[in-house]
């Protein structure tokens, strides 16, 4: 009986006690029936769910929360740092996820209720909820630097929210003078995209070398080691080597302190004085999904990574970079993967199947050139233990290569940015 | 308990409606396809993989493959993360799909 229901699965429906008049074919059709999945974030991890949630449980309905933000992608940001792009070819238009079974919310989702499962969105709307999942992305927080806070950031750029901040950045990057010094310094992880300041670095030498080419660049990094290491390292030996020198933590990289009012930055042993420093600042996840003890006090959110609800209320599913899914890094890549498995999860439930095969993937494609690239990618299972990488599928782009491969990746990695895209958001 | 036992029909006939859903084939080609473009249509330099027939000795060749370098050393690694199982599922829905 209790199987039989839960094969059911649908509780608004049993609690609207409405079963009984209701000939079978109008279940399907009738809005009473319908699971109701509320999907907070319309970046690449929500997005993604909410178009395979409609293809996979035809009859459920989701209110896809974006809150007013236009979207602007990250991925492929850098190259608009640096000129090569325009933030306008960045920007992701999201009317053409609604859909029959998709409803676009453009609000912001200001708290939720587990147990009651409701939503509340900026002016006081309530949203009644079978599941939610929250893809909200980051918060930085910049504050948590000595000297720093939120009103120095046009001080410290980091633009790792792609949008306007990403043209503030190319313009201060275009006014650093031949013979100045541009500093990046590098959190401690884990933080949004791990290889991305190490392609940003690699971008703005490569137009350093072209327009400045008396200019330095340094890399301050809280961390110790980082993501294709070997390969960054061997392009900046071979193509900046008196331009690009790089501080791990264990070599006085860590940055100690900022003043805003005279845009130095300060680590334990040396005061710099750069004409443009783009400060990344430490992460956590958004703040809706801080709420409800979500994230357990530690800023991100742990979830069970076979279906990715989360592990401190399950009809709470967190996706993208919001989520705890190491080793898996917080990429564009990552989150889609994590969404699609979450939807399949979902989808199955509410029609009575076993949960899916947790397979998840990813792949983080980096330029170091705006023609060459190289890519590391990992494959890995959700199980009950957490992610499991699996055997032999983790691995870089090969150390030694003709320039002609670097070429052929970087072509590839357009062609997974139009592929993602469109299958985010159908733009 | 008429009332129960309509509601156990009720429920088990909508059981079996819905067991459809997607295949298990579909769902691992979901992480193919975010490279190799919707539903398999390629997205250029990326080939499309719908409509083919060779998915599976392919996959199975790479499998094997001992070095993981050159053009296709992302794939070679992917296709050490599938089981056989996961190998004939993939390359059943590729197949079944009409070409691009
Ligand atoms: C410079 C740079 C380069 C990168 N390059 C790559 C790359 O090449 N490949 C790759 O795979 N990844 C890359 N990334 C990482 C990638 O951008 C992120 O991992 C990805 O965006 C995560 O997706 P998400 O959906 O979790 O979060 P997001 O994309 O940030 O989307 C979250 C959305 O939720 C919204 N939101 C938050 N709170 C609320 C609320 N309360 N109500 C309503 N809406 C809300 C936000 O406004 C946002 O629109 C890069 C990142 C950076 C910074
Ligand atoms: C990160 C992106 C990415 C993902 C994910 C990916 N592939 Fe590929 N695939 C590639 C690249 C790159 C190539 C090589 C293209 C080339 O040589 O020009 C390739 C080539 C192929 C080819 C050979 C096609 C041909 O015409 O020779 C097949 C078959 C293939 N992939 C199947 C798959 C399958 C099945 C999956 C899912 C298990 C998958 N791919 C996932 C990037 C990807």
């Amino acid at each position: 009986m209790t199987e039989l229901l839960k094969g059911l699965g649908r509780r608004q429906f049993l609690a609207g006690g409405m079963l009984l008049p209701l000939a079978l074919g109008s279940l399907r059709a009738s809005a009473k029936t319908a699971p109701h999945v509320v999907i907070v974030g319309g970046g690449f991890a929500g997005a993604t769910a909410a178009r395979y949630l409609a293809r996979w449980l035809p009859d459920v309905h989701v209110s896809l929360v974006l809150g007013r933000d236009r979207y602007w992608t990250c991925p492929f940001s850098n190259l608009a740092v640096i000129g090569l792009r325009s933030l306008d070819s960045l920007e992701v238009r999201r009317d053409q996820l609604a859909s029959g079974n998709i409803t676009l919310v453009p609000l912001e989702a200001r708290d939720f209720d587990p147990h009651r499962r409701t939503l509340r969105l900026e002016g006081g709307r309530t949203l009644s909820f079978d599941r939610l999942i929250l893809a909200p992305g980051i918060e930085v927080m910049p504050e948590a630097i000595d000297g720093h806070g939120q009103d120095a950031v046009d001080t410290f750029p980091h633009a790792w929210q792609a949008g306007p901040a990403t043209d503030h950045l190319a313009r201060r990057l275009s006014a650093v003078p031949d013979g100045g010094l541009v500093i990046i310094s590098v959190p401690e992880g884990p933080y949004r995209c791990p290889p991305g300041p190490y392609e940003r670095a690699s971008l703005m030498a490569w137009w350093l070398a072209r327009h400045r080419p008396r200019a330095k660049l340094i890399m301050l990094d809280a961390n110790a080691s980082f993501t294709k290491e070997a390969l960054f390292k061997s392009h900046w030996r071979e193509a900046h080597p008196q331009r690009l020198s790089w501080f791990g933590r264990n070599d006085d990289g860590q940055l100690r302190r900022v003043d805003a009012r005279r845009g130095r930055v300060h680590t334990d042993f040396e005061d710099y004085r750069p004409d443009l420093a783009c400060v990344i600042p430490p992460q956590r996840a958004a703040a809706i999904a801080r709420i409800a003890d979500l994230d357990g006090g530690r800023g991100w959110c742990s979830v069970d990574a076979r279906t990715f609800a989360s592990t401190v209320h399950p009809n709470v599913h967190v996706i993208g970079d919001a989520a705890i899914a190491n080793p898996m890094p917080k990429s564009a890549f990552a989150a889609a993967s994590q969404a699609r498995i979450c939807a399949a999860a979902i989808a199955a439930e509410f029609s009575g199947r076993g949960p899916p095969d947790a397979l998840l993937t990813n792949t983080c494609y980096s330029l170091l050139t705006p023609e060459k690239a190289i890519a590391v990618t990992g494959s890995y299972r959700g199980t009950r233990h957490g992610i499991q990488t699996l055997p032999g599928s983790g691995g870089t782009s090969p150390l030694q290569a003709p320039s002609s491969l670097r070429e052929t990746e970087a072509g590839h990695a357009r062609g997974w940015y139009a592929s993602a895209r469109a299958e985010a958001f159908g733009d | 308990m008429r009332r129960l036992s309509t509601l156990l029909l009720l429920a088990s006939v909508s059981a079996v409606a819905d067991a459809e859903g997607p295949s298990r084939g579909e769902i691992l080609a979901s992480a193919c396809n975010t490279c190799h473009g919707l539903d398999g249509r390629g997205s250029p330099p990326l080939p499309p993989l719908r409509g083919r027939n060779d998915i599976r000795q392919q996959l199975q060749a790479w499998k094997i493959a001992a070095e993981a370098t050159g053009d296709t050393h992302l794939m070679i690694r992917f296709a050490r993360a599938l089981s056989d199982m996961d190998i004939d599922d993939l390359a059943s829905f590729y197949a079944r799909q009409d070409s691009p």
